[in-house]
């Protein structure tokens, strides 16, 4: 008798054991020979951290001032809001637009312009985009076919997206759209009024 | 077990308060309101540069500036406060000064208005007392309206659904968030003329769901504008009304959060994984007893019991190992939790922000890219508190720049380091949609790998998938291939047959 209590009793503690190791969501899995067969390198990829380079990261930013391949410098690297003001005017007169409007230029812009500013400007540019009708973004959005914007010149336009609004409001997005793709935008809002 | 408390928490009074109230003016901006609501309306032009109480931004923080400056001297600043400038007024001098002598423009409002927004000011950004009467008669107007709506829907759910899933017609939950509201009025008027006249997004749909054309619909605006508030609240009548004066106007949500397809059914695949785990070690120890039973001890004279454990535990068995070495080096179904909990399914699904958006080298680069946390900051500055979560998470955001300290976010699709993959030359060249690989990541709060990203899950796409091949630069060397295109030899041309199956395209 004696004998059988102590038999369940392991069977159950040891069915207690098995269960405890079983996968979780987070638990990625395994590979053979992950290690040794080149699942897993030992090199620092983009994204991975790294103990040499400061802050901790193997991508690390461009050094300041540095100009990528095919593309211009961009003078401007406003700190305050004065600056920015006086920056916005002078992009104006310094900066030229260098790509051309034609039928294809314009339909990369419009699709550039779908992904980065019709959430908040709106499908035709009035302002009303779904972030903000929606109620989710509490400030109105510039009405881009408004003569205040039109009657900018591109450089000034070029430099809003790059640098952001003088009210802050909408964020810098020279990180997110190339200089180039920048220029497509400003043609495709002079497109939008006509 | 998390998302059940985050929903349960109430919205701070007021700002519930205010976000009803801005729902309604912007989806259905009736004339039922009063002065209050009116006012705060007219100040949302002026929050461009200024903040009740909120830090200065362009212009200066306007808080208690009605007990500062007469509210004679705040009309004429604000009509035309340049020419205050120039006749030298000190006090206008000064801000002006003070302001980095950026001009406020001049605002064409009447006395009225500006001392409407003054008043709303006073009152510190909240709308005062006998507008929360407003508000409750609004929301009575509102239930009759979402039952007016209830009505007209049935009409709707021969194609439709709220929230359960596509039928003949797209699912309809959040599409008033989505789509602003003159849009769908003019869709469910007349779809096809909207297709026809090539609006994006009506022929986005219209591909999207087969190219069945939607019937127009002979309703008046105000009966559609029922259906779409009937829709806006997910398809429930609401039981809230208001209470006293202090405390807010809200809807009560009844149900927890809604689990989409995609996270049903991936919750389910990781489930049946675990169930076939325990399955194994049970039938692993039931093994050992029955053998060590068969050869040993004899405790059971049956022996056909034995033989029938046997072959159900070798068949679990056989199944686990199956199911496990096929899973080995891939992570299909892996979700792990990130250090920000950021939902794709309220950034990309509700709000419909572009993948591209964020993700935005995806088109440029080998790697889609994870956002700086800069890119967050273009809503985030002004959007500090998430429905779910409330302002925990998304301090995390803040604290990641305050602190200049990278966000440590958890890869989700790994593929094995000897596996050469470009985003670049599958989004940008060969045009394909983020869900292919992806899945559908818009339906789910916390990303998990779908697809198996197994070499032959790979190869298949390949062997079958058509490359744009005319008008593209990027193909013009292939000669041959042209030249089989323009006599007709070949058809069409797949990835295979410009070295998409190669071993050295992707491994080398």
């Amino acid at each position: 008798m004696m004998k059988s209590k102590l038999f369940i009793l392991s069977v159950f503690i040891s069915g207690l054991f098995f269960t405890s190791c079983v996968e979780s969501r987070n638990n990625p899995g395994y590979a053979y020979m992950g290690h040794f067969d080149m699942y897993y390198t030992k090199f620092y990829k983009a994204y991975s951290p790294n103990p040499i380079l400061p802050n901790g990261q193997t991508d690390q930013p461009a050094p300041a001032g540095s100009v990528s391949r095919g593309e211009n410098y961009f003078p401007f690297a406003p700190k305050n809001i004065a600056e920015k003001v006086a920056d916005q005017a002078k992009a104006g007169i310094e900066l030229k637009n260098p790509v051309p409007v034609n039928a294809l230029t314009l339909s990369e812009g419009k699709k550039e312009y779908q992904i980065f500013c019709m959430d908040c400007h709106g499908v035709a540019g009035k302002g009303d985009g779904h972030l903000y009708t929606a109620g989710l973004f509490p400030a109105k959005p510039r009405d881009l076919t408004s003569p205040y914007v039109q009657n900018m010149p591109d450089g000034s336009l070029f430099f809003i997206i790059t640098e952001g609004s003088i009210s802050g409001l909408m964020g810098p997005h020279g990180v997110q759209v190339t200089p180039e793709n920048r220029w497509k935008i400003v043609n495709y809002l002079r497109e939008l009024v006509k | 077990m998390m998302r059940k408390k985050f929903t349960n928490q109430n919205r701070p009074g007021i700002a519930g308060l205010f976000l009803f109230l801005f729902l309604f003016l912007s989806f259905f901006q009736l004339n039922l309101f009063g002065q209050n609501e009116q006012d705060a309306k007219n100040f949302n032009q002026c929050k461009a540069c200024h903040t009740i109480g909120g830090g200065r931004l362009v212009g200066p923080d306007l808080k208690g500036i009605t007990k500062k400056m007469p509210e004679e001297w705040l009309i004429k600043f604000i009509k035309n406060s340049q020419a205050m400038v120039k006749a030298g007024d000190p006090a206008a001098v000064k801000v002006f000064n003070e302001y980095n002598k950026i001009p406020m423009p001049s605002h064409n409002l009447t006395d009225a208005q500006i001392k409407g927004i003054l008043l709303y000011i006073k009152n510190d950004g909240k709308i005062s007392q006998p507008a929360v009467n407003k508000t409750s008669s609004n929301t009575l107007g509102s239930l009759t309206e979402i039952k007016k709506g209830a009505k007209l829907f049935n009409e709707c759910k021969a194609c439709h659904t709220i929230g359960r899933g596509r039928l003949v017609g797209p699912d309809l939950k959040g599409v008033t968030k989505k789509l602003s509201e003159e849009w769908l009025i003019k869709f469910i008027r007349n779809s096809q003329a909207m297709v026809k006249a090539g609006d994006p997004k009506a022929v986005k749909i219209f591909n999207e769901y087969s190219k069945i054309p939607m019937p127009a619909h002979n309703l008046s605006d105000n009966q559609i504008k029922s259906i779409l508030a009937f829709i806006n609240n997910d398809g429930k009548i609401p039981q809230a009304t208001t209470v006293s004066s202090h405390s807010t106007t809200k809807i009560v949500e009844s149900s927890g959060p809604v689990l989409d397809e995609t996270e049903i059914f991936i919750k389910n695949q990781q489930e049946g994984l675990e169930n076939l785990s325990i399955a194994a070690i049970v039938m692993g120890f039931l093994l050992i007893i029955v053998l060590i039973d068969l050869i040993f001890t004899h405790y059971l004279k049956a022996k056909w019991v034995h033989y029938v454990i046997l072959l159900a535990a070798l068949w679990i068995l056989g199944e686990w190992t199956y199911t496990y070495a096929t899973r080995l080096g891939r992570q299909q179904y892996y979700q792990p939790d990130q250090p920000i909990w950021f939902s794709h399914k309220v950034h990309a699904g509700q709000n419909k922000i572009d993948c591209q958006y964020c993700h935005f080298t995806a088109d440029r680069s080998m790697h889609a890219g994870i956002p700086p946390a800069s890119v967050c900051m273009n809503c985030h500055t002004q959007v500090k508190e998430g429905k779910r979560t409330g302002k925990k998470e998304i301090n995390k955001i803040y604290a990641a720049i305050k602190n200049n300290k990278p966000i440590k976010w958890v890869q989700v699709h790994n593929l094995p380091d000897f596996v050469y993959f470009n985003h670049k030359q599958h989004v940008k060249v060969g045009k394909l949609d983020c869900k292919e690989c992806h899945g559908d990541v818009a339906q789910m709060d916390v990303v998990a790998q779908v697809k198996t990203l197994s070499m032959g899950w790979c190869l298949d796409c390949h062997r079958t998938h058509k490359v744009q091949f005319t008008n593209n630069k990027f193909y013009g060397q292939y000669k041959k291939l042209h030249e089989d295109l323009k006599s007709g030899k070949i058809k069409d041309v797949t990835v295979k047959m410009i070295g998409g199956a190669d071993c050295a395209s992707c491994h080398y």
